[in-house]
Protein backbone atom coordinates (compact mmCIF):
# COMPACT_ATOMS: atom_id res chain seq x y z
CA UNK A 1 0.00 0.00 0.00
CA UNK A 2 1.57 3.39 -0.89
CA UNK A 3 1.72 5.95 1.79
CA UNK A 4 -1.56 7.75 2.70
CA UNK A 5 -2.96 9.64 5.54
CA UNK A 6 -2.51 6.60 8.14
CA UNK A 7 0.07 5.40 6.63
CA UNK A 8 3.97 6.83 6.02
CA UNK A 9 7.35 5.72 5.49
CA UNK A 10 9.63 6.65 7.84
CA UNK A 11 13.19 6.53 8.20
CA UNK A 12 15.35 5.84 10.98
CA UNK A 13 18.85 6.61 9.45
CA UNK A 14 21.13 5.31 12.51
CA UNK A 15 18.46 2.41 13.13
CA UNK A 16 16.71 1.53 16.36
CA UNK A 17 18.92 0.09 19.42
CA UNK A 18 18.41 -3.29 19.25
CA UNK A 19 17.59 -3.41 15.51
CA UNK A 20 20.52 -1.11 14.36
CA UNK A 21 20.13 -2.88 10.82
CA UNK A 22 16.09 -1.89 10.29
CA UNK A 23 16.21 1.64 8.74
CA UNK A 24 13.29 1.94 7.30
CA UNK A 25 9.79 2.15 8.95
CA UNK A 26 6.20 1.96 7.92
CA UNK A 27 4.39 4.29 10.64
CA UNK A 28 0.19 3.43 10.87
CA UNK A 29 -2.31 4.91 12.76
CA UNK A 30 -4.76 2.81 14.65
CA UNK A 31 -8.41 3.78 13.35
CA UNK A 32 -9.96 5.86 16.94
CA UNK A 33 -7.19 5.47 19.14
CA UNK A 34 -3.84 7.21 19.75
CA UNK A 35 -2.21 4.46 19.27
CA UNK A 36 -0.06 3.99 16.44
CA UNK A 37 2.07 1.07 15.03
CA UNK A 38 5.83 1.18 14.08
CA UNK A 39 6.53 -2.03 11.80
CA UNK A 40 10.15 -2.76 10.35
CA UNK A 41 9.00 -2.32 6.10
CA UNK A 42 12.36 -5.68 5.75
CA UNK A 43 10.57 -7.57 8.72
CA UNK A 44 7.01 -7.89 9.74
CA UNK A 45 8.44 -9.38 13.25
CA UNK A 46 9.66 -6.06 14.05
CA UNK A 47 6.96 -3.69 15.46
CA UNK A 48 6.60 -1.88 17.97
CA UNK A 49 3.40 -0.22 19.84
CA UNK A 50 3.94 3.26 20.28
CA UNK A 51 1.14 5.99 22.06
CA UNK A 52 1.91 9.67 22.63
CA UNK A 53 3.18 10.03 25.83
CA UNK A 54 2.22 13.10 26.79
CA UNK A 55 -1.50 12.30 27.25
CA UNK A 56 -0.56 10.81 30.34
CA UNK A 57 2.66 12.62 31.41
CA UNK A 58 1.57 15.93 30.86
CA UNK A 59 4.89 17.29 31.35
CA UNK A 60 7.10 15.12 29.74
CA UNK A 61 9.55 16.65 27.90
CA UNK A 62 8.16 19.90 27.38
CA UNK A 63 11.54 21.45 26.58
CA UNK A 64 13.32 19.07 24.65
CA UNK A 65 17.20 19.80 24.04
CA UNK A 66 18.47 18.14 20.86
CA UNK A 67 22.21 17.40 20.39
CA UNK A 68 23.93 17.49 17.60
CA UNK A 69 23.12 13.23 16.62
CA UNK A 70 19.28 14.02 16.72
CA UNK A 71 19.51 17.36 14.35
CA UNK A 72 21.48 15.44 11.47
CA UNK A 73 19.59 12.03 11.55
CA UNK A 74 16.32 14.46 11.95
CA UNK A 75 17.39 16.85 9.96
CA UNK A 76 15.44 19.65 12.04
CA UNK A 77 15.37 23.11 11.46
CA UNK A 78 14.36 25.81 13.61
CA UNK A 79 10.47 25.95 12.15
CA UNK A 80 10.36 21.92 12.73
CA UNK A 81 7.72 20.79 15.12
CA UNK A 82 9.03 17.34 15.98
CA UNK A 83 6.34 14.23 17.26
CA UNK A 84 7.00 12.46 20.21
CA UNK A 85 6.07 8.75 20.84
CA UNK A 86 7.20 6.37 23.45
CA UNK A 87 7.25 2.83 22.96
CA UNK A 88 4.56 0.60 25.19
CA UNK A 89 6.02 -3.12 26.50
CA UNK A 90 2.94 -5.10 26.40
CA UNK A 91 2.60 -7.67 28.85
CA UNK A 92 0.44 -9.79 27.02
CA UNK A 93 -0.58 -12.01 29.85
CA UNK A 94 -1.96 -9.08 31.61
CA UNK A 95 -2.41 -5.70 29.43
CA UNK A 96 -2.42 -4.23 33.02
CA UNK A 97 1.13 -4.21 33.81
CA UNK A 98 2.27 -2.78 30.39
CA UNK A 99 5.52 -0.56 30.76
CA UNK A 100 6.28 2.10 28.48
CA UNK A 101 9.96 3.53 27.46
CA UNK A 102 9.78 7.10 28.94
CA UNK A 103 13.48 6.82 29.35
CA UNK A 104 14.15 6.55 25.52
CA UNK A 105 11.42 8.32 23.08
CA UNK A 106 10.80 7.94 19.25
CA UNK A 107 11.07 11.41 17.48
CA UNK A 108 9.80 11.81 14.25
CA UNK A 109 10.09 14.74 11.93
CA UNK A 110 7.02 14.82 10.16
CA UNK A 111 8.52 17.41 7.33
CA UNK A 112 11.62 15.01 6.21
CA UNK A 113 9.59 11.94 7.17
CA UNK A 114 12.58 10.66 9.43
CA UNK A 115 13.01 9.10 12.91
CA UNK A 116 15.53 8.57 15.87
CA UNK A 117 15.33 7.04 19.16
CA UNK A 118 16.28 10.10 21.51
CA UNK A 119 18.09 8.21 24.38
CA UNK A 120 17.17 11.01 27.44
CA UNK A 121 20.21 11.69 29.63
CA UNK A 122 17.45 12.25 32.40
CA UNK A 123 18.23 9.76 35.12
CA UNK A 124 14.52 10.04 36.34
CA UNK A 125 12.66 8.49 33.03
CA UNK A 126 12.02 5.27 33.49
CA UNK A 127 12.63 2.62 30.50
CA UNK A 128 9.68 0.39 32.14
CA UNK A 129 7.32 3.42 33.23
CA UNK A 130 4.22 1.30 34.58
CA UNK A 131 1.65 2.44 32.27
CA UNK A 132 -1.82 1.27 34.29
CA UNK A 133 -0.42 1.92 37.61
CA UNK A 134 1.05 5.29 39.28
CA UNK A 135 0.45 7.34 42.16
CA UNK A 136 -2.85 7.70 41.59
CA UNK A 137 -3.81 4.59 42.86
CA UNK A 138 -7.02 5.87 44.74
CA UNK A 139 -8.75 6.11 40.82
CA UNK A 140 -7.72 2.97 39.47
CA UNK A 141 -9.29 1.08 42.73
CA UNK A 142 -12.32 3.85 42.17
CA UNK A 143 -12.75 2.60 38.72
CA UNK A 144 -12.00 -1.25 39.65
CA UNK A 145 -15.08 -0.73 41.86
CA UNK A 146 -17.39 0.74 39.08
CA UNK A 147 -16.18 -2.16 36.70
CA UNK A 148 -14.29 0.19 34.61
CA UNK A 149 -11.26 -1.57 34.04
CA UNK A 150 -10.53 -5.17 33.32
CA UNK B 1 43.62 3.54 25.69
CA UNK B 2 45.22 5.65 27.58
CA UNK B 3 45.34 5.25 31.82
CA UNK B 4 45.71 8.26 33.97
CA UNK B 5 45.91 8.26 37.59
CA UNK B 6 43.77 10.90 39.42
CA UNK B 7 42.78 11.81 42.61
CA UNK B 8 39.76 13.46 44.28
CA UNK B 9 39.31 16.84 42.61
CA UNK B 10 41.65 16.43 39.91
CA UNK B 11 40.58 16.79 36.67
CA UNK B 12 41.23 15.41 33.19
CA UNK B 13 40.29 17.68 29.85
CA UNK B 14 38.96 16.33 26.52
CA UNK B 15 39.11 18.35 23.24
CA UNK B 16 38.57 21.76 24.54
CA UNK B 17 35.49 22.12 25.93
CA UNK B 18 34.93 18.29 27.89
CA UNK B 19 36.10 18.30 31.76
CA UNK B 20 36.20 15.50 33.61
CA UNK B 21 36.49 15.45 37.79
CA UNK B 22 36.72 13.16 39.85
CA UNK B 23 34.47 14.45 43.27
CA UNK B 24 34.91 11.05 45.36
CA UNK B 25 35.98 7.97 45.42
CA UNK B 26 34.27 5.27 48.53
CA UNK B 27 35.43 2.21 48.00
CA UNK B 28 34.89 0.51 44.41
CA UNK B 29 33.06 3.63 43.50
CA UNK B 30 33.85 6.62 41.81
CA UNK B 31 32.02 9.78 41.55
CA UNK B 32 32.66 11.66 38.24
CA UNK B 33 31.26 15.32 37.55
CA UNK B 34 31.37 15.86 33.56
CA UNK B 35 31.24 19.42 32.15
CA UNK B 36 30.43 18.82 28.37
CA UNK B 37 28.57 20.96 25.99
CA UNK B 38 24.89 20.21 25.57
CA UNK B 39 25.00 18.39 22.83
CA UNK B 40 27.47 15.55 23.78
CA UNK B 41 25.61 12.44 24.75
CA UNK B 42 26.72 11.14 27.78
CA UNK B 43 25.63 7.37 28.85
CA UNK B 44 26.29 5.41 31.49
CA UNK B 45 27.00 2.30 28.64
CA UNK B 46 24.36 -0.15 30.28
CA UNK B 47 21.76 2.48 29.50
CA UNK B 48 22.19 1.94 26.00
CA UNK B 49 21.98 -1.88 26.34
CA UNK B 50 19.37 -1.67 28.63
CA UNK B 51 17.23 0.24 25.82
CA UNK B 52 18.36 -2.23 23.16
CA UNK B 53 16.85 -4.98 25.58
CA UNK B 54 14.01 -3.18 25.94
CA UNK B 55 13.51 -2.53 22.72
CA UNK B 56 13.81 -5.91 21.86
CA UNK B 57 11.48 -6.96 24.40
CA UNK B 58 8.92 -4.54 23.27
CA UNK B 59 9.09 -5.73 19.72
CA UNK B 60 8.74 -9.47 20.08
CA UNK B 61 5.54 -8.49 22.61
CA UNK B 62 3.97 -6.82 19.94
CA UNK B 63 1.58 -8.45 18.00
CA UNK B 64 0.49 -5.68 16.29
CA UNK B 65 -2.34 -7.52 14.03
CA UNK B 66 -4.47 -8.53 16.73
CA UNK B 67 -7.33 -6.49 16.78
CA UNK B 68 -8.51 -8.08 20.43
CA UNK B 69 -5.32 -6.79 22.15
CA UNK B 70 -5.38 -3.28 19.98
CA UNK B 71 -9.32 -3.33 21.29
CA UNK B 72 -8.12 -4.30 25.00
CA UNK B 73 -5.21 -1.73 25.29
CA UNK B 74 -7.57 1.05 23.70
CA UNK B 75 -9.83 0.72 25.96
CA UNK B 76 -7.28 0.36 29.03
CA UNK B 77 -6.13 3.89 27.57
CA UNK B 78 -9.29 5.54 27.20
CA UNK B 79 -10.34 4.48 30.68
CA UNK B 80 -6.75 5.77 32.22
CA UNK B 81 -6.96 8.99 30.74
CA UNK B 82 -10.66 9.39 31.69
CA UNK B 83 -9.73 8.43 35.37
CA UNK B 84 -7.10 11.34 35.37
CA UNK B 85 -9.73 14.02 34.56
Amino acid sequence: MNDNENKKTIVFPKGIPGFEDHTTFILEKEEDSPIVHLESAKDKEVGFVLFPPQLYFKNYLSKIEFGSEEVEALEITAEDTVEIWAIITLCLSDISKSTVNLRAPIVINPRTNQGFQFILNDENYSSRQQLFVDGQQEDKDRSNEEGAVG
Amino acid sequence: MLVLSRKVNETILIGDDIEIVVVAVAGDNVRLGIKAPKDVKILRSEVYEDIQKQNVEAASGSPLHNKDISAKLQQMLGDRLNNKE
